[in-house]
């Protein structure tokens, strides 16, 4: 249906997102586009939908050369592009902005037509959907669920997911892929961006595997296998990072009694040394709050906060480092580093020196014995926001360990993060939890299955449930949406 | 810096064409208005001007580089330079000290006087939340007119609505208030980048949350560069008051050197020594749009002019900024 031909794109910049790239979308058929983060992925759905003009290469839709000069010419051609974080118009109702969408696309209907053929839909794909409630009231995975409806009503033929279970429970994903199954029933042709694996054996008809901005291998469905994709995204065999052996908890060295705070209602959890605690939960349960009642930028308004058997309720931040916390928080720049200061310095801020002379060769020596710990690309004395998301991630987590902490508590560690990060990271902290204690604030599943010697389960605020290896996932995944 | 500097001078030398532009037209004696302008740029006395009136200028614009550096966006120098030329005339002329115990008073308390005026806005701030920006604007006004108050009152003397006058012997030379302002330049740069407390303010005002998460209090921050710039503030209404101002009149608004202060921190990105330099070439600027009225150009013409230099020097450096 859509044939994008040796497409190239060059950004203002100078990267070569996309280097001669050739991809063909067929119909009735669901195309997994499979990279890591940067591969080109999402600059080539761009292409595709009208939101970017290559540089070079041609497009061709049922065989006849076109030239989207615009988002809106593309859609009206029926390409649909659904982005990774849908933005959905403020101050308008779900029906309103779908309505527009229609509009926009050349499919306008009336309100009751609308929201006749919005509940048979929903009934259709099994989602349930409140065409009266205001987008901006709506969580990442409702953005996508309505998103994923609005192709049915304008009637596209070429459907692009880009990373759409970024923010999605387990089960909002698997209903998902539920949808993409009955597009590809129509005849629709379903590209599917992801870096996940498991989903790309779970849905796929065909996989294109970028890498560095070039299609680097293609697999029919019968010849789809992990290792293959797993080696083509990498370049070589992925290594997954290995889950340590069982070992036995020694002394408890963070716990929480009955805190209360914000959303936060009752909970309570310990973690010992030599452990790996999970907190999973779907984003917006009170984890965020949970990491700032520890970090002590939230007070607790009922229950205590006991780091290494003291008291910290009513302690600040400061003192809770002293007493052996370190923090790795889910936002790096602005949160977990300064934005304008270089590599060095955002190594020793954080040390909190009492000091009161600084004397910048030993500010240097510190964040020179920090990196050790890790190799980072990028000197002391760059600026911190010139180095990749990965390599801030590394620097943060060498920063946090060389403190020497008795607990690390760290959330989303890998978020957004490429594979290769991803397994330096989930290595140094599990090697740390040999010495210390860990708390794993996390949103992705599979990754505290890998690394997590328990599981705690939050759920609007509370800890609904508690969980030893081997862990039920279903059963999580279950209480999590509870 | 360097690109600064160049733009400061590209601007500057823009709007120095025009105003020279406009002046001429406004007299018809292109030939002389060049000629005061380069009088005022090389001459004892006006060079002696600039230096004087810088000094308020820099003493506010260093203190404020640090408050914001730290993200408090106080305006409250203009208030506290009313004060601390208050204290200043207050303890030379009124206390009854002589000699030095009146000098060093004559310091000493327009500096606490600053700096305990910049406390309302920070405890309006951290404790009750209001912006200091609107807290600290008001601030000045009250000061203004609590000043005017004094000076009808307690502060008369005479048939008049004036003051005494600072005694001669206790008047300070030119050269102490370039002391003081490259002593202030120096140390305030040493405590941004050789101290624990300069690195609290750079972490905070870049990124407060980190401050924060990591040990950083911001109240703390907060209360240090508010006593700093306060203080800093203070000192520089006292040397205003000894070197040139010696008495007081009702005021019917602020004379502007706080607000001066503002605008060069930001046209020095909030660099102490650059702050100096670009506060010099700030009160250059008044001095020779003062001079111009000598040569016949009204008053409001010679403002104008100097407030286009300041224009195309402000348009030159944002333009530089928006490149990087």
């Amino acid at each position: 249906m859509l044939l994008l031909e040796r497409v190239t794109v060059v950004y203002p910049n100078g990267l070569k997102a996309n280097d001669e790239v050739t991809v063909e979308i067929r119909g009735g058929e669901i195309l997994a586009l499979l990279g890591e983060n940067g591969a080109g992925k999402t600059t080539l759905a761009k292409v595709a939908a009208g939101l970017l003009r290559p540089t070079a290469g041609s497009i061709f839709l049922d065989g006849e050369e076109v030239r989207f000069e615009s988002y809106l010419q593309a859609l009206r051609r029926g390409i649909y592009y659904v982005s990774q974080e849908p933005q959905l118009i403020e101050g308008l109702t779900v029906l309103e902005d779908v309505g527009l969408t229609l509009e926009l696309g050349g499919r306008g209907r009336s309100r009751g037509e609308l929201r006749r053929e919005l509940a048979r839909l929903s009934a259709k794909v099994g989602l349930r959907l409140e065409p009266e409630a205001l987008c901006e009231d709506l969580s990442a995975g409702e953005r996508q669920r309505v998103e994923a409806l609005k192709p049915f009503l304008l009637g596209s033929r070429i459907v692009i997911f880009d990373e759409p279970t970024t923010h999605m429970s387990p089960l909002e994903a698997r209903a998902l892929g539920e949808i993409m199954r009955e597009m590809r029933r129509e005849g629709k042709g379903i590209v599917f961006i992801t870096h996940k694996m498991k989903e790309v054996l779970e849905l796929a008809d065909r996989v294109v595997v970028m890498r560095r901005g070039r299609v680097v291998g293609e697999l029919e469905r019968s010849r789809i296998d992990e290792a293959r994709l797993l080696e083509m995204m990498f370049g070589e065999v992925g290594r997954a990072a290995k889950s340590k052996g069982m070992r036995e908890p020694g002394e408890v060295l963070l716990e929480l009694r009955d805190v209360s705070a914000a959303k936060l209602r009752r909970v309570s959890l310990r973690v010992s040394r030599g452990e790996v605690v999970g907190v999973a939960g779907v984003a917006g349960n009170g984890q965020r709050e949970l990491f700032e009642v520890i970090a002590g930028l939230r007070r607790a308004e009922k229950g205590k906060v006991l780091l290494g058997g003291s008291d910290v309720t009513s302690k600040g931040p400061g003192e809770r480092a002293r007493l052996g916390l370190s923090l790795v928080p889910e936002d790096r720049l602005g949160w977990a580093l300064v934005p304008g200061l270089d590599v060095a310095t955002n190594v020793y801020f954080a040390l909190n020196h009492k000091r009161f002379f600084l004397d910048w060769r030993e500010v240097r020596r510190a964040a020179e014995s920090a990196l050790s710990l890790v190799p980072i690309v990028g000197s002391p004395s760059s600026r911190v926001e010139s180095l990749s998301g990965g390599n801030m991630q590394r620097l943060v987590l060498a920063r946090e360990l060389f403190r020497e902490p008795k607990v690390l508590v760290a959330m989303n560690p890998t978020a957004g993060l490429d594979h290769a990060t991803t397994v330096t990271v989930r290595e140094m902290i599990v090697k740390y939890s040999e010495r210390g204690g860990v708390l794993l604030i996390s949103e992705d599943l599979d990754e505290l299955a890998e690394m997590a010697d328990r599981i705690y389960v939050m759920s609007r605020g509370s800890i609904v449930g508690e969980h030893a290896k081997p862990f039920d996932l279903e059963k999580i995944a279950e209480q999590m949406v509870s | 810096m360097e690109q600064r500097l160049g733009g400061v001078l590209a601007g500057g030398a823009l709007g120095f064409a025009l105003a020279v532009t406009i002046a001429s037209l406004a007299t018809g004696r292109p030939l002389e208005i060049v000629e005061n302008l380069i009088w005022v740029y090389t001459s004892p006395a006006p060079l002696v001007n600039t230096v004087l009136l810088s000094v308020p200028i820099a003493m506010a614009a260093i203190g404020l580089s640090l408050s914001y550096r730290a993200r408090f966006i106080t305006i409250g120098a203009e208030g506290q330079i009313v004060l601390g030329s208050v204290a200043a005339l207050w303890a030379t002329a009124y206390s009854g000290l002589e000699g030095s115990a009146a000098l060093a008073l004559a310091l000493l308390l327009p500096a606490l006087s600053g700096a305990l005026y910049a406390l309302i806005p920070f405890l309006l701030r951290a404790y009750a939340g209001a912006s200091e920006v609107l807290t600290s604007l008001m601030l000045n006004l009250v000061a203004v007119y609590v000043t005017n108050y004094l000076i009808a009152t307690y502060l008369r003397e005479g048939a008049f609505v004036m003051t005494r006058i600072v005694p001669p012997e206790l008047r300070a030379e030119w050269y102490l208030g370039l002391v003081m302002i490259v002593a202030a330049a120096l140390s305030a740069h040493l405590l941004l980048t050789r101290t624990r407390w300069g690195l609290a303010i750079e972490v905070y005002g870049r990124a407060p949350k980190a401050a924060e998460t990591y040990g950083y209090s911001a109240r703390q921050v907060m209360l240090l560069v508010s006593l700093l710039s306060g203080g800093l503030a203070g000192l520089g209404g006292a040397v205003a008051m000894l070197s040139f101002q010696h008495s007081l009149t009702p005021m019917s608004f602020p004379p502007g050197y706080g607000y001066a202060g503002a605008l060069v921190a930001w046209l020095s990105s909030n660099n102490p020594l650059a702050a100096l330099f670009a506060s010099l070439f700030f009160s250059s600027l008044m001095v020779f749009g003062r001079s111009l009225q000598a040569v016949g150009v009204p008053l409001s013409y010679a403002l104008a002019a100097q407030a286009l230099i300041v224009l195309f020097t402000l348009i030159a450096v944002a333009r530089e900024r928006q490149w990087q």
